[in-house]
């Protein structure tokens, strides 16, 4: 009877601790159409999975266009648009440690191809004494520097759950808004459902994708996009403006750990 | 006592020490505890919050381990509260009392909770909304304090990007327009707004996407199109700003280019004067044509052609592809004033004026040597051209929103120019003299009305009328027609009075229905009705009658009635538009001595085939057939003055021509591939076609149409680029070959022509991420021209160097040089350089900037070009702006 008592008992911890909230991103990298993307962070027990929902056109293409714009200057139009697999981006975290495993793409030589790389994320939040409500939700404020971007969060105890969208997380309230200063980078919590029982079965490492280090999957994804934009670049045609080229990096992260020293 | 009270100090400011130090550092207060539940199980990951007594602001945080431990350190000291809370307990709030550097155990038990949010959806107070096609900046959000123009302002945006000349870009597209609560003064002209309006005025800064110039047309209409729409502060709708641009010509002649612009905007009125005053070869005109430019129409709205009135006379048919401000000496000073007035919220009028005087100098030299049938012979002219344009613009458009559903739209243009054109001529040594007046007049009239009938569905009903007229009084004042006319020896000179008059009035109706799969179905139904006038009295002093044969005067109508279906539908990896215009012709011809009637019906299909094989090849193709009336000057039968030595006339025959294209285009990899190729090929084939029947003589020439058989032409161009990564740079080879079959008549043989052209080339692009890069290139084309009795070969080249370099932010200096090949000229001068340069700085940001330009620094005078065709080889010498310097400055108010 007492065992059948606690095991009761676990399974209601289980199914309370789950929950789903969906995140609106907005990712506006300059130069670069703006991207609205809607995201899952399903979680229980302190474990986290942030997934991207999945591309509906399901495919990988890019769109290109020559555009006549006057008489003598041409512009080319280049869109990459990445699809995803039947999975997409995630990122697996547990509150236990500051591991986060993550599963993002590439697109290496036209195809595209999925890597699970492991992400050490500490982040140093700053708090501060300023109040905004979010839907009815009273929010602090809580800034912190995170990979060569300055990001302002707002966070709410009435939900005391230490998760966020992308690899935010460790506030003691759930990131209903975050964004950093440039403005580029914007993820808002749109839908909260606690419990979600779904969940249960959603979070789990990511498996499917090459194993590589995180070092090597940002060395490779520099070296992809600086091919295609110096391909891009050279192969204007005449008369267009000669400016010197600077290749920006763009992306959520700017800066990364190993590049400190 | 001593010793005793030494100690006692010791101990004592070793305390005070220890105390202070601790006050500094090790004044941390810790506090630390274990949570569990009601079952005395330790609880990870609970939230330990350390709030100050009834205040919100958490000061420090912490979570539980696996064992449910936790530890909080602060240097805080009073009454404080800790909170332990988690999702499936109820939230247990402790009191505490801080004292510096101590530690506190404070264990909590929680109970139980469900904690449940079903469904929650969360508002954000949004600095960017996305909305399905739009985007919302809010502007304060973005600003930094340091923008001054509405472009610093766009540069801070993520997404919008702004180019070095003004262009605004998002996604890689130029955006369409920018307007100002909504209302477009300038439409490609932007530039003038952005660079010139104080950002601190922005209230929200907007993106279209898949923009419609039509609203009723947005998601019916396929557009890719983008806008900008900025709102402005209420406090500030009354300023009044703009820019001024002296440029003066540094240590040469007397050289100028300087502008300015004024703008306003309130909330009724918006206005924006514009003024430029240039001796440089600017065409002063452009800036007229940027602010009427309302962007790439799609085939949605398209109308008839915008057709003017034919010129008879040209004075300049051709000039070399230098770049026209090279060759154009002018002297030019217009004004313009853009205004729109708003009613009320749904009745705006929007109106441009613009005046434009402009002097123009021309020179040219020519050797053109003939090879005819009957022989071979030369001619020589030295031309001067002066000529002096008045120009003016009116353009009203009245925009009136009668509903949510329905827009009426009018528009009326007003266009008038004169001009007075004198030329001196030596043509075969003898002299002569030229005198040109025209007045040109022409008046668009257009409506539209757009009623959306349902999300997806929209009709748009337009009705236009189109008057065009352009009377020349033209005068040579020598006769070169001896064997033409019977004369007595004496004439002294040749006149034409001519005018061509045009109406066009038509109204038509589209439908548009978008189905649910992303099908197009669209239907027109019109009709319209051209009338043209056409006049022409060709006399010769001293002689009272005029010659037979060089007169016109007849009228040519047509009236058409037309429908045109069209589905466009995606399957898979293909994509196809099929369309047909079903029209009912009726053509009269009314000249002194015929009458002519045709009422033909034509069958015009087209149908567009896009197939994209898999990543890497994409094809893209069209085939049409299409049937049409012969235009109105190709069927006169008179013959007019088209030059000082040419006279030209139509075949009197109305019967329908047809021709047939094919067009394909094949793609091989992307612009973003290592390798790149890019193949089309097109063909046009006449089965019957209006060809030429000249006649040359050493002082004339004269020619006719007359209709021929079978004309073919081909052409396929290709392009390859290799990036090498070695190099950052891009490698691109172009060839490309095309042949041309016709048949035409020279002086009394009917002869078959073969022409044919062949271009190669290649060029090496750099993307250095250095402040240097460069851009070099060289292109060769070969032109053939092949008859049974003669061939005429010619090649010529342009090879350009581009140099960009910025070697400290913002100073942008930039050096483009190119050289010219001729073959065939004499081989001292069969090549020709040039070279220009330009340099920009600013002095103060957004308010003061200098800039010096250098043009053809080599100081090249003139330039000798070689033509061929299966008549001869054309020889011309043109006159060039010599080398200047302009010290350029730019100053905002």
């Amino acid at each position: 009877m007492k065992y059948f008592f606690l095991f009761f008992l676990s399974i209601s911890f289980c199914y309370s601790q789950t929950g789903k909230i969906t995140y609106s991103s907005n990712l506006n990298f300059n130069g670069y159409e703006p991207i609205e993307k809607t995201s899952f962070l399903y979680f229980n027990n302190g474990k986290s999975y942030y997934q991207n929902e999945i591309d509906k056109i399901n495919r990988t293409g890019k769109d290109e266009n020559i555009n006549k714009d006057d008489e003598n200057k041409k512009t080319t139009n280049i869109k990459i648009r990445l699809g995803s697999d039947s999975i997409g981006n995630v990122y697996f975290s547990n509150l236990q440690s500051n591991k986060l495993v993550c599963r993002e793409a590439l697109y290496d030589d036209r195809n595209l191809n999925y890597y699970i790389y492991e992400d050490i994320v500490k982040i140093e939040w700053e708090l501060h004494a300023e109040f905004k409500e979010i839907s009815t939700y009273k929010c602090q404020k809580a800034t912190a520097k995170f990979r060569g971007r300055n990001y302002v969060a707002w966070f709410t105890t009435e939900i005391p759950l230490s998760f966020g969208p992308y690899k935010f997380r460790g506030l003691p309230g759930l990131i209903l808004e975050i964004y950093d200063q440039t403005g580029e980078v914007y993820f808002s919590a749109e839908r909260i459902e606690i419990p979600y029982t779904q969940a249960n079965q959603k979070v789990q490492n990511p498996k499917v994708g090459t194993v590589i280090s995180y070092q090597e999957f940002v060395e490779k994804g520099t070296s992809n996009i600086n091919k295609i934009t110096q391909a891009i670049l050279a192969r204007s045609p005449e008369g267009t403006k000669l400016v010197s080229t600077d290749i920006k990096k763009n992306g959520i992260e700017l800066e990364y750990p190993w590049e400190k020293e | 006592m001593g010793k005793r009270i030494k100690r006692y100090f010791i101990l004592l400011s070793n305390c005070l020490i220890l105390s202070l130090s601790g006050n500094f550092a090790y004044s941390q207060s810790v506090i630390s505890g274990t949570v569990k539940d009601t079952l005395q199980n330790p609880i990870p990951y609970v939230n330990v919050l350390l709030k100050a007594e009834n205040q919100d602001g958490i000061i420090a945080f912490s979570t539980t381990t696996e064992n449910g431990t936790y530890k909080i350190l602060t240097d805080k000291e009073g009454n404080f509260e800790l909170t332990f809370s988690s999702i499936s307990f109820k939230k247990n709030i402790q009191s505490i009392f801080l004292e510096k550097d101590k530690e506190y155990k404070i264990d909590a038990n929680l109970k139980e909770e469900t904690f449940a949010l079903d469904e929650v959806i969360v508002n954000t107070d949004k600095a960017i909304t996305v909305k399905k096609d739009s985007i919302i900046f809010k502007a304060d959000a973005f600003k930094s304090g340091n923008e001054e123009t509405v472009e610093d302002l766009l540069k801070n945006i993520p997404g919008i990007n702004v180019e070095s000349d003004g262009k605004i870009k998002i996604g890689g597209k130029e955006v369409e327009k920018v307007m100002v609560e909504g209302d477009d003064l300038f439409a490609k002209g932007y530039k003038m707004l952005t660079k010139n309006l104080d950002a601190s005025v922005i209230n929200k800064v907007e993106v279209y996407n898949r923009y419609s110039n039509n609203r009723l047309l947005k998601g019916i209409e396929e557009s890719e199109r983008v806008a900008l729409n900025l709102t402005l502060k209420n406090n500030v709708k009354n300023k009044i700003f703009g820019v001024l641009k002296p440029g003066y010509g540094l240590a040469s002649e007397n050289r100028y280019d300087a502008s300015a612009n004024i703008i306003s905007f309130r909330e009724k009125n918006k206005f924006y004067g514009f003024t430029n005053f240039n001796n440089v070869g600017i065409e002063t005109t452009a800036a007229l044509s940027e602010m009427t430019d309302s962007g790439s129409e799609t085939n949605f709205e398209s109308m008839e052609s915008e057709q003017g009135a034919i010129s008879f006379i040209k004075l300049i048919n051709y000039k070399p592809d230098v770049g026209d401000e090279r060759t154009n000496f002018n002297n030019a000073e217009m004004a313009s004033l853009n205004n729109i007035y708003s009613f009320s919220p749904r009745l705006k009028l929007k109106t441009i004026g613009f005046l434009d005087w402009d002097e123009n100098k021309f020179f040219r030299n020519s050797l053109d040597t003939y090879f005819l049938p009957t022989g071979t012979f030369t001619t020589i002219e030295d031309y001067d051209l002066y000529g002096r344009t008045f120009s003016g613009f009116a353009n009203a458009e009245l925009t009136f929103d009668i509903s949510k559903d329905q827009i009426f739209e009018y528009s009326g243009k007003f266009n008038g120019s004169s001009m007075e054109t004198n030329t001196s001529l030596l043509f075969n040594n003898d002299f002569s003299k030229e005198f040109l007046e025209e007045s040109p007049f022409s008046t668009n009239q257009t409506f539209k009305y757009t009623n959306r009938l349902r999300p997806n569905r929209a009709l748009s009903i337009n009705g236009y009328y189109i008057h065009s007229k352009n009377p020349q009084k033209y005068k040579s004042s020598r006769f070169l027609f001896v064997d033409l006319f019977e004369s007595n020896g004496g004439n002294n000179g040749v006149h034409q009075l001519s005018m061509h008059k045009m109406n066009v009035a038509g109204v038509d109706a589209s439908l548009f229905n978008k189905r649910k799969n992303g099908d197009l179905l669209q239907a027109k139904v019109g009709t319209n009705f051209f009338n043209n006038n056409y006049t022409s009295n060709f006399t010769i002093e001293g002689l009272d009658e005029r010659p037979a044969g060089f007169q016109n005067s007849s009228i040519f109508n047509q009236f058409n009635v037309y429908f045109e279906p069209s589905y466009k539908l995606k399957l898979g990896a293909f994509a196809f538009t099929g369309n047909i215009n079903f029209t009912q012709n009726i053509t009269t011809l009314d000249s002194k001595n015929v009458i002519l009637k045709k009422s033909p019906f034509f069958i015009n299909p087209k149908i567009t085939l896009d197939w994209e094989l898999n990543k890497k090849n994409r094809i893209t193709s069209f085939f049409k057939h299409e049937n049409k009336m012969p235009s109105t000057e190709s069927v006169q039968d008179g013959f007019v003055l088209t030059q000082y030595n040419t006279f030209s006339k139509g075949l009197q025959q109305i019967d329908p021509l047809d021709n047939s294209t094919f067009f394909v285009n094949y793609m091989l990899g992307t612009i973003l591939s290592t390798f790149y190729a890019n193949t089309s090929f097109i063909y046009i084939k006449n089965d019957e076609y209006l060809g030429l029947k000249s006649e040359f003589t050493r002082d004339y020439i004269l020619n006719e149409l007359t209709r021929l058989k079978d004309k073919e032409f081909a052409n396929i161009q290709t392009e390859l680029n290799i990036f090498i990564k070695s190099l950052a740079s891009n490698a691109k080879v172009k060839i490309g070959y095309n042949e041309q079959r016709f048949e035409n008549i020279v002086n009394g043989s009917l002869r078959q022509v073969d022409a044919s052209t062949l271009n190669y080339g290649g060029e090496l692009r750099s993307a250095f991420g250095s402040p240097i890069n460069f851009h070099i290139g060289t292109e060769w084309f070969q032109s053939n021209y092949k008859t049974n009795i003669t061939e005429q070969e010619n090649l010529r080249n342009r090879t350009f160097l581009d140099i960009v370099y910025e070697p400290i932010k913002n100073l942008n200096l930039s050096l483009n040089s190119s050289r010219y090949f001729f073959s065939g000229l004499n081989i001292d001068n069969d090549a020709y350089y040039f070279m220009d340069f330009e340099g920009s700085y600013p002095l103060i940001k957004n308010t003061v900037s200098l800039a010096v330009m250098g043009k053809n620094l080599l100081n090249t005078r003139t330039l000798r070009n070689l033509m061929v065709d299966d008549t001869g080889v054309f020889q011309s010498e043109y006159r060039l702006l010599p080398r200047f310097f302009i010290l350029k400055a730019k100053v905002r108010f």
